[in-house]
């Protein structure tokens, strides 16, 4: 990539700038009929800063014992929704994407169902699949892998299929013109290619969803959530804290150990 | 004289209506006959060789493999003809992240279940010949490497390799030599042609190179828009076909 | 390591002799297989653990089917008002915080960024900014909501703080693999530092910081829609309320138009991309 001073002036042609500045206007009006819609109260504006440094004095020190005995069980249970519903997302959805796949599916129809349901699992917020789940499976952690595998489809199904389409046609015609079945075809023409990108994903959205799952919560969908949500209505601010660190903690963990995973695969 | 081990006849294809990419050509292949196709781009010359292993089906004519007309068939019959005939393209084709022994062993997929496929099952004769290919190939301390680490004219002798595996009656090469440099074009055609040989195969290659092809073709056809405007040998290729193949002059037609 | 290979090598290497070696090339060999085996054992262990066995999803199934039949036909109407008030609320919150929080990213981003400044300034900011990736938007906004009260503000705050989490990392990364060429010769034509920034970082990052900068818009419209479960403002507190009341009807016509909102965004995110490309 060899930008310079010129060539960003350059960079775009005339009507491609007049779109842009068009968007910015768009952005800076839509911006200010949001600010005198909204209903703010200024005076809680202002106060925010003591607010939080009050709230954050209460959570001071936190509560150890909690965190040994209530805690790190939640924590785990946490873990185990968020990687059950990964890995059952995965077998789901690995089919699903082949079919949405317009370099091995030349029917339309069949592409656009699967685009489809992709579509509709992405836009629903896995709290929202939790609230359906828990309606139906009654509240634990059943609702949890549920709700983080339908949200989770969506998001895996497009990336797959993606990567999919962007396999390279020559190394599958060399593959088809030694005379393999299409079954054979498929896996050492297209899986070899497929694989990095596969993991990858896979990693990306596990570390998604231990984010996600730590919520569920609090709509009775298993993990550390219902922990959180009795108490901070209990008020009991220290171990709310200790929550807080826990959820960092895994996280910051997952995240290195997918960066070291994906460092692997590469 | 033996049965030709290919003999087309009256090939046409078109992509548009009216605009045909191969326009009833006919010619045979002999055995163990090197036979080159050179032309200007545009001139059929990879469609034609699609047609051969059917990856692409022709309008109309015939392609007889000994005797079995391939434009007929469909599903398994097609694979199994398909086995029959080797394939070497002008981007190696290879499976970048096998490896160089597996590249070649993808050649007997065509000889193998799906589930064998997949777990690696291949036979000990299978392998032993791999390995034993690789070494005439001079690829011998490369077989456990990954084939995208290796340089343009290492990989099209893995493209070949994969293509000798099949134990094919044919080998079919499609501009084999157009993404190397010239001193590794002439090794990778000089490891086909005698690779060929040894097995007693024909092989049918196209390309642009003249030179080239001139070095190593026991007969050449030239193709023009799709038509057949010269077949014969080498010494018979004179400056005078040469500017028919190539010339723009459209006064001629 | 495939099975191939495997084969191959040992036809062809000698066999260990001592312990110390056959372990090795125990995991040399197998190491892969050897973690995919522990992690199905896992994951067994995990279902067991959490309860989830197929009798209680067969039960589950069954019961499914008549809640879905409550869910039909979606109620619009009813509450008409209330949905299309929250609704804008929610886009609203949206749009603000991805614009508070871009804004705020561009400063600290710089500021993170190891090849721009000293560790004294980027260690805190890089500690900020994965303490409020780390974090659900749900949970900094249950913290927000009792530190400001009820509301759309707790959501923008939620959400700008959100924003900042994503586009500040992605910003730092990208920064920091700047050729630093550019840079230095900017700064050796004698300008200041912000024109340094301006021309020396700037022109290599921007075209990845707006790519970053739509996805967290879409990120913030999707989670502006359940903020309001915590009270955080938007959709989701009109959505939260019906659910508990059982209101199935109007729980899944909010749920479509939420959908239809997304994908509405997912398209407009894509021209907007293809402007900037």
């Amino acid at each position: 990539m060899s930008n310079n001073l010129y060539s960003e002036w350059k960079h775009y042609s005339g009507p491609k700038r007049a779109m842009k500045t068009v968007f910015y206007a768009i952005v800076l009006a839509v911006a200010l009929v949001s600010f005198r819609n909204v209903e703010i109260i200024p005076e809680f504006l202002a106060d925010t800063p003591t607010q939080l440094a009050d709230l954050f004095k209460r959570m001071w020190p936190l509560d150890l014992k909690f965190l040994v005995h209530y805690v790190f069980p939640a924590i785990l249970e946490t873990l185990h929704i968020a990687t059950l519903g990964t890995v059952a997302t995965l077998m789901l959805t690995f089919p699903l994407a082949i079919l949405a796949s317009r370099n091995i599916v030349p029917n339309t129809g069949i592409r656009y169902i699967m685009k489809s349901i992709f579509v509709s699992s992405r836009s629903v917020n896995s709290l929202i699949w939790a609230l359906f789940y828990v309606a139906i499976f009654g509240p634990g952690s059943l609702a949890g892998v549920l709700a983080i595998m339908s949200r989770s489809i969506g998001f895996v199904g497009k990336l797959l299929s993606e990567a999919i389409e962007e396999s390279s046609s020559k190394q599958i015609e060399a593959v088809v013109s030694v005379g393999a079945s299409p079954l054979s075809v498929f896996l050492k023409g297209f899986w070899p290619q497929v694989r990095p990108s596969f993991i990858s994903i896979a990693l990306l959205r596990w570390d998604i969803n231990i984010r996600e799952t730590a919520v569920l919560g609090i709509v009775g969908a298993g993990g550390i959530g219902l922990l959180m949500e009795s108490a901070i209505d209990t008020f009991h601010w220290p171990g709310v804290a200790a929550i807080l660190l826990a959820i960092f903690a895994i996280v910051l963990l997952a995240e290195f150990l997918v960066t070291k995973l994906r460092k692997m695969v590469i | 004289m033996e049965q030709p081990v290919l003999r087309i006849r009256n090939l046409t294809k078109s992509y548009f209506h009216n605009q045909p990419v191969l326009h009833d050509v006919s010619f045979d292949v002999k055995p163990e006959e090197i036979l080159i196709i050179i032309g200007p781009s545009g001139a059929g010359k990879s469609t034609l060789m699609r047609c051969i292993n059917h990856l692409i089906t022709p309008n109309s004519g015939h392609i007889y493999l000994k005797g079995i007309d391939i434009p007929t068939l469909h599903g398994k019959a097609m694979r199994e003809a398909r086995r029959r005939i080797g394939m070497v393209f002008q981007e190696f084709n290879l499976v970048e992240r096998l490896t160089v022994l597996e590249n070649l062993l993808i050649g007997r997929l065509g000889y193998m279940r799906p589930l064998d496929a997949l777990l690696q099952k291949y036979s000990p004769e299978d392998i032993a010949n791999a390995e034993a290919l690789l070494n005439r190939l001079g690829l011998g301390d490369f077989a456990l490497k990954r084939a995208d680490n290796l340089s343009g004219g290492q990989r099209q002798r893995v493209g070949i390799g994969r293509a000798l595996m099949q134990n094919p009656e044919l080998l079919l090469a499609d501009e084999p030599t157009s993404s190397l440099d010239p001193k590794t074009s002439v090794e990778v055609m000089q490891t086909m042609a005698e690779l060929a040989k040894e097995r007693r195969i024909p092989v049918l290659v196209n390309m642009h190179d003249v030179n080239l092809a001139k070095r190593f073709a026991d007969r050449i056809i030239g193709m023009r828009d799709g038509r057949i405007v010269f077949d014969g040998s080498t010494e018979e290729l004179t400056n005078t076909v040469l500017a028919e193949i190539y010339g723009g002059d459209s006064w001629m037609h | 390591m495939d099975a191939l290979t495997r084969k191959v090598l040992l036809a062809h290497e000698t066999k260990p002799s001592t312990i110390v070696e056959k372990g090795k090339r125990i995991i040399r060999f197998y190491g892969v297989q050897i973690l995919a085996a522990l992690f199905v054992i896992y994951l067994v262990y995990a279902a067991t653990t959490l309860g989830i066995n197929p009798k209680r999803i067969a039960q589950g199934v069954s019961q499914g089917k008549e809640f879905i039949g409550r869910l039909f036909p979606p109620d619009f109407i009813t509450r008409w008002e209330d949905i299309r008030h929250d609704m804008l609320e929610s886009l609203e919150m949206a749009v603000l915080a991805s614009i508070l929080g871009i804004v705020l990213s561009l400063p600290l981003g710089l500021l993170g960024a190891r090849n721009l400044m000293p560790p004294i300034i980027t260690w805190p900011i890089r500690f900020f900014i994965s303490f409020a990736r780390a974090f659900n938007p749900i949970i900094i906004g249950i913290i927000f909501v009792k530190a400001v009260g009820f509301g759309p503000l707790a959501g923008i705050l939620t959400l700008s703080v959100a924003s900042i989490g994503f586009i500040g990392k992605l910003f730092i990364e990208a920064i920091e693999e700047i050729s630093m060429k550019q840079v230095e010769a900017v700064r050796a034509s004698g300008a200041s530092f912000t024109s340094i920034i301006r021309y020396g970082v700037m022109p290599q990052v921007s075209a990845r910081f707006i790519g970053f900068s739509m996805y967290q818009f879409d990120s913030n419209l999707r989670n502006s829609t359940t903020l309001g479960i915590v009270g955080a403002g938007g959709i989701g507190g009109t959505l939260f309320a019906a659910y508990q009341r059982f209101d199935y009807q109007i729980v899944s016509a909010i749920v479509l138009i939420i959908i239809a909102l997304i994908i509405t965004d997912e398209y407009v995110s894509e021209r907007v991309r293809r402007i900037f490309q």
